[in-house]
C-alpha cells in the first residue's frame, strides 16, 4: 500500500518537473507570418487534409492572415461567411477600416470582425495544432505574436439512437453516440442543477482522446472523484480509443474475471448511477460511458426496473439473479448429477436420463463441452455475420445442430436443453461485460465438475465468492450490500423496493449527501390532504 | 505481484495434480449404471426340499400319462431317468448351492424399455432379475457383477423382501450392509414374504412396470385402509438396535397381482410372528398411526344389516402410571369420520341413530384392539405399539429400571383402551 502511494507520488512529481521543463522548450508563435506558416508546413505540410488560406485583410496589401485548419473536420459556412467574407471585404465597409494596424489586428479581429461564438487566443504552437487537430480553426496574422482559434468543428457522426445492447420496453429510447459533446448534452438535459460537473481530460499520448468526468458535487463522495481523477493521471498510453482502454488501465484488479465498472450506453441509466453518488467517465469516439464504483448487483439492474411499478420489477430482478446461477451452474450440475450422484435424481428423472444417454458415445461431461462449444461458436458467429444473417445463423444452428446432433446419437436430447436454457440464462444479463465472465466461468464449473462431482463445483462456488468478497471498485466492496451487510441497501439490490421508500441513496457509496427524499415530507403529504 | 503469481501457480499445480491423482474414480456415467430398484433376499434350498420338488413334479408327470397313483418305486424310477442335468448333478449342484446362506435377487429396470421414448418405446422386458447365492448380502452383490456388465448403484433402492424363514432367524447381519453402505437411502422400505421373496419380485404386474414401485406406491395407500403399517430401512434400524418391537408389511403373490397387507411382528431383529389385516388396523389405532379407512360395524336399527363408519381422522393418548407395583397404560382413541354406507333403510339424520353408531364402532375399535394387545402380550410378548417408548419419555426412572426386560414387563402390564368416536357428516342422502 505505501509503496504503491510513494510510487504514484513520485510519478506525479516526475510529472510536474517534465511539465515546466516543456514549458520552457514550447515554440512559440513568431511574429512573422511566413515565419509561423513555415513552422507548421513543416510540421503538418504533407498532409492531404491540412489546409493552409492566406488572405489580405481589407484589400490591403500590408495586412495579410491566414487560416489553418483540418479539411472535414470544420464547418466550411460559417469558416466562408463569418470569418473571410468579413475580415477580406466588410470590413473595408465599416470605419475600423481605418484604424487597421499590425500591431491591433488580432485585437480588433477578435472584437469587431470575427462573428464566431468561440473564440480562444494563444501563443503556443502546441496548443494551437492539437486544437487544429481536434477540429478547430486558426486564424493567424501577420505581425501577432498570438493566433485566434476558432471552434466551428463540424464533422459527419452518427445521430442519437436507440442503444443496441440495452434495450427497454419502456423508457427512453436515446442513446449515447460517438461524439463526446453530444454525449455530455444528453445528461445535462436530465440534470438541471449547477452542481452537476463535467469536467474534461486528456488522455492518450499521440491519440489525445478527450475524457471527461461527470459527477454531482454534493452527492458523489469526495474521496471517489479524487481517486478517479487520479487514476486517469496516472494513464500513459499512446492510444485511448474506446473506454475499455480506460476501464483496463484504472481498474482495481486486473487479474480478476469479473468487470469492475460499469458499461452503458444509456444516459438515463448514467444520470441514476449519478444520483446515486457515482461517477461517470465519458470518452470521446464511443458510445460506452464508464460508471463507477461498480457493484455486482447494479450489473443485474436495468433501468427499467425503476420504470415499471416496484412488485412486477422485483419478480423480473429475483429472476435475473436466478438466472446468474442457472447460466453457470447449469451444465456442471448436469455433469456432476448423471456421472457422481444418481441417488440425488428423483427416480422417474433417472430413469429418463439415462435412458437418453444410453447409446451416446461420450462421457456427459466431453457431451457437455462439445455442446457448449458449439453455442458458444453460434454466437460469436451470429456476432460477426451482418444482422439478418446473424438471427438466421442461430436458428440453423439451434435447430438443426441440435435436432442433428441428438439423431445422430452425439448428444443426448436432456444436453441440447441444458445446453439451450443455459444459454437463455447468460442472455438475461444486462450487462454485457459480466455475461461474458459467466460463460467463461461456467467451463471451469464443468471441469471441476467432471472431476470432483458436486464437490468440485461447491469448491468452486467458494472460490468465486471468496474471490468476489475480496474484490473492490473504487474503495467499494464488491459484493456489498451483501459483504459486507448493509440491509438498508437491500430494498435496491435484489428485489426494487418501492420508489416512495427509497428515502436514501446507497450508503455502501458513502455520498456527501446520503438523503434523496424529505422523510418527514413525505410522511405528511397524504395525511393532510385525507384531513381536508 | 511476483508473490500472487506465486500463489495463483501452486493453486494451479494443486488442482491439476489433484485432478491427475485422483483421477475420476467416482464418476461412472449414469448409463453405465446398473439400477437395483428391488432386493428379495430368500434362503436357497435345501436338499431335502429340491428332492421333494422333483418328486412332486414326477409325480405330475406321471399322473398326466395316465398313472392315477404313482408308487414311490415308480416316481423314483423316473427321477433316475432324467438327463442333462441328471438327478445327481442336480443334488450336487443344490448341495453346493445350500451351503450359501442367501439367495439374493436384484430387480433392476431396463431404462430403455422404461422410459419408453428414444427408440425402445413399449416392446422389451421392463425390468431383469438375475440372482446369486452367497453367504451374505455384500458378497451376492459383488458376485453379480461377474453376471452384470455395469456398475451395480444401489441409491435408488426402493424396497428389500424378506423371506420369513429368514426374518425369524433374525436380520441383523443382512441388514447390516444395507445400513452401512453410503448409497442406500435410509428410506428403502422392508417387506416380509410367507414364500419365496424371488418370486414376489419377478412377478410382473401390468399396470407398473417395476414391481418394486409397485409395492412402494401400495404401501402409500394405507391412508385409505389402514391394513398395513409400512416401516423403512432407518426406522427398522432403530428398533433394531433398541431391542424394540417392530410391525413389517407383509407381501403376499396373489396370482394376477400382490397383496400387501397386515405384517410380521419382530422383536428386535427377529421376526415372531404374524397380524393379519384387521389386527394390524388395530394395532395402528393403539400406536395412533391410523390415518383412514373403513369401520364395519352391525346397524343399530335393523340387526344382521350392516353399516359402515368413515375414517376421517384419529389420534391416540396413552398415558402410563405404576400402581401398587403393576404397569397401567391407558389408551385413548379418539376419531372423527362420516357414515359411509348404511344397510338398512333407516333415515340417518337422527341424533340417536348416529349415538348408536358412534357406539357400535368404539365398541368395535375398542374390542379389536384389546384383543391385539392380549396377542402381543401373551403370544408374541412383544411391544410393537410403542408403551416403551411413551415410558421412557414420561418415567424415565420406572423405563431405566424395566427396559432390559421390556417386553417381558410388557406381557404383564395392564392396558385400559378408551375409543371416542364422533360421526361429523352422513353424506348427501336424507
Amino acid at each position: 500500500m505505501w509503496k504503491r502511494i510513494k510510487k504514484r507520488f513520485k510519478k506525479l512529481l516526475k510529472r510536474e518537473s517534465a511539465g515546466e521543463k516543456n514549458d520552457k522548450q514550447a515554440p512559440k508563435l513568431a511574429k512573422k507570418l511566413a515565419k509561423n506558416k513555415e513552422y507548421l508546413e513543416q510540421l503538418l505540410g504533407d498532409n492531404a487534409d491540412i489546409s493552409f488560406r492566406e488572405f489580405n485583410i481589407g484589400g490591403r496589401d500590408d495586412l495579410k492572415g491566414m487560416l489553418f485548419y483540418v479539411d472535414g473536420m470544420i464547418k466550411k459556412a460559417i469558416l466562408n461567411e463569418q470569418i473571410l467574407t468579413p475580415l477580406m471585404h466588410r470590413v473595408r465597409e465599416t470605419e475600423l477600416a481605418l484604424e487597421l494596424k499590425k500591431s491591433n489586428l488580432l485585437q480588433i479581429a477578435e472584437s469587431f470582425i470575427v462573428s464566431v461564438d468561440s473564440v480562444n487566443k494563444t501563443d503556443s504552437f502546441d496548443e494551437l495544432v492539437l486544437s487544429v487537430l481536434s477540429g478547430d480553426t486558426a486564424v493567424l496574422f501577420d505581425g501577432a505574436k498570438e493566433a485566434l482559434i476558432i471552434s466551428a468543428r463540424g464533422w459527419e457522426s452518427r445521430g442519437v439512437q436507440e442503444p443496441q445492447t440495452e434495450s427497454v420496453i419502456r423508457g427512453p429510447r436515446d442513446g449515447f453516440t460517438e461524439t463526446l459533446r453530444t454525449n455530455t448534452s444528453l445528461l445535462r438535459r436530465r440534470i438541471r442543477d449547477p452542481n452537476f460537473k463535467i469536467e474534461a481530460v486528456k488522455v492518450g499520448r499521440r491519440t489525445k482522446t478527450d475524457v471527461s468526468l461527470a459527477y454531482i458535487k454534493g452527492i458523489a463522495n469526495e474521496t471517489v472523484i479524487d481517486e478517479v481523477k487520479a487514476r486517469l493521471d496516472t494513464i500513459d498510453t499512446d492510444v485511448i480509443l474506446e473506454s475499455g482502454y480506460i476501464e483496463q488501465l484504472i481498474e482495481d484488479s486486473h487479474y480478476s474475471i469479473f468487470p469492475q465498472m460499469q458499461t452503458t450506453e444509456r444516459p438515463d441509466k448514467t444520470v441514476g448511477s449519478l444520483l446515486e453518488g457515482r461517477v461517470a467517465i465519458l470518452v470521446d469516439n464511443t458510445p460506452f460511458v464508464l460508471i463507477v464504483p461498480a457493484t455486482f448487483t447494479q450489473l443485474y439492474h436495468s433501468p427499467e426496473d425503476y420504470n415499471e411499478r416496484w412488485i412486477a420489477m422485483s419478480g423480473i430482478r429475483f429472476l435475473r439473479f436466478v438466472s446468474i446461477f442457472i447460466a453457470t451452474l447449469t451444465p456442471a450440475l448436469f455433469v456432476a448429477l448423471t456421472s457422481f450422484h444418481p441417488g440425488m435424481l428423483p427416480t422417474e428423472l433417472m430413469v429418463s436420463l439415462a435412458a437418453t444417454r444410453e447409446g451416446v458415445p461420450f462421457p456427459a461431461f466431453i457431451e457437455a463441452v462439445i455442446m457448449e462449444i458449439t453455442i458458444e461458436l453460434l454466437r460469436e458467429a451470429g456476432i460477426r455475420l451482418p444482422g439478418p444473417i446473424g438471427q438466421t445463423i442461430g436458428i440453423v444452428g439451434g435447430l438443426v445442430i441440435g435436432q442433428a446432433a441428438v439423431t445422430a446419437g452425439i448428444a443426448s436430447p436432456v444436453m441440447v436443453i441444458v445446453v439451450a436454457i443455459t444459454a437463455i440464462a447468460s442472455f438475461i444479463t444486462p450487462d454485457y461485460s459480466v455475461s461474458l465472465s459467466i460463460r467463461l466461468i461456467r467451463f471451469v464449473y464443468m471441469i471441476l465438475a467432471a472431476v470432483l462431482g458436486l464437490y468440485g463445483i461447491m469448491l468452486g462456488i467458494l472460490a468465486v465468492l471468496i474471490h468476489l468478497v475480496t474484490l473492490k471498485s473504487f474503495g467499494v466492496a464488491y459484493l456489498s450490500p451483501l459483504a459486507p451487510y448493509r440491509i438498508s441497501d437491500w430494498k435496491d439490490a435484489f428485489i426494487r423496493g418501492p420508489i416512495h421508500l427509497m428515502t436514501k441513496r446507497p450508503e455502501e457509496l458513502k455520498p456527501t449527501d446520503p438523503n434523496r427524499q424529505d422523510i418527514e415530507r413525505e410522511n405528511n403529504k397524504w395525511g393532510e390532504e385525507d384531513n381536508d | 505481484m511476483q508473490r500472487l503469481f506465486k500463489l495463483a501457480l501452486v493453486g494451479l499445480i494443486i488442482i491439476i495434480i489433484t485432478g491427475i491423482v485422483s483421477g475420476c474414480w467416482d464418476r461412472i456415467e449414469i448409463d453405465k449404471r446398473l439400477f437395483v430398484f428391488g432386493i428379495a433376499i430368500d434362503e436357497p434350498k435345501s436338499v431335502q426340499k429340491k428332492i421333494e420338488e422333483l418328486e412332486k413334479r414326477m409325480k405330475k408327470e406321471l399322473k398326466q400319462k395316465g398313472n392315477e397313483e404313482p408308487t414311490l418305486s415308480e416316481v423314483e424310477a423316473k427321477l433316475a431317468e432324467l438327463e442333462d442335468p441328471s438327478f445327481e448333478e442336480i443334488i450336487e449342484r443344490t448341495e453346493r448351492r445350500s451351503k450359501g446362506q442367501v439367495r439374493l435377487t436384484i430387480e433392476a429396470p431396463i431404462v430403455r424399455n422404461l422410459a419408453g421414448s428414444d427408440g425402445g418405446s413399449g416392446g422389451g422386458e421392463p425390468s431383469w432379475s438375475p440372482a446369486t447365492i452367497a453367504s451374505s448380502p455384500f458378497e451376492a452383490l459383488r458376485q453379480l457383477t461377474t453376471r452384470i456388465n455395469r456398475r451395480v448403484y444401489l441409491g435408488h433402492l426402493k424396497a428389500i423382501i424378506f423371506h420369513e424363514k429368514l426374518a425369524r432367524r433374525g436380520i441383523q447381519g443382512l441388514l447390516d450392509f444395507f445400513e452401512r453402505d453410503n448409497e442406500v437411502q435410509r428410506r428403502v422400505k422392508i417387506f416380509v414374504s410367507k414364500k419365496s421373496a424371488k418370486h414376489i419380485l419377478i412377478r410382473k404386474i401390468p399396470v407398473e412396470q417395476v414391481t418394486s414401485t409397485y409395492l412402494t406406491g401400495i404401501l402409500k395407500n394405507k391412508i385409505e385402509t389402514s391394513r398395513l403399517a409400512d416401516i423403512d430401512i432407518g426406522q427398522l434400524m432403530i428398533n433394531m438396535h433398541t431391542n424394540a418391537g417392530s410391525l413389517v408389511p407383509r407381501v403376499r403373490d396373489g396370482g394376477t397381482d400382490l397383496k400387501v397387507a397386515g405384517s410380521a411382528v419382530f422383536r428386535g431383529d427377529k421376526m415372531v410372528g404374524w397380524l393379519g389385516e384387521v389386527e394390524t388396523r388395530a394395532a395402528l389405532w393403539v400406536r395412533g398411526d391410523v390415518q383412514g379407512g373403513d369401520v364395519v360395524v352391525q346397524d343399530p336399527e335393523e340387526p344382521g344389516k350392516e353399516t359402515t363408519y368413515e375414517i376421517r381422522n384419529a389420534q391416540t393418548m396413552i398415558k402410563s402410571r405404576v400402581k401398587a407395583g403393576k404397569l397401567i397404560f391407558e389408551v385413548q382413541i379418539g376419531t372423527e369420520g362420516n357414515i359411509a354406507e348404511v344397510g338398512s333403510d333407516t333415515n340417518a339424520m337422527n341424533d340417536k341413530y348416529i349415538k348408536a353408531i358412534e357406539e357400535n364402532v368404539e365398541e368395535h375399535i375398542e374390542g379389536r384392539a384389546r384383543d391385539v394387545i392380549k396377542k402381543a402380550q401373551q403370544e408374541f410378548q412383544t411391544d410393537f405399539f410403542g408403551f416403551g417408548e411413551q415410558l421412557r419419555r414420561h418415567q424415565p426412572q420406572y423405563w431405566k429400571k424395566v427396559k432390559e426386560s421390556w417386553h417381558q414387563e410388557f406381557a404383564d402390564a395392564q392396558v385400559i383402551i378408551k375409543a371416542e368416536v364422533n360421526i361429523r357428516r352422513i353424506g348427501l342422502v336424507k
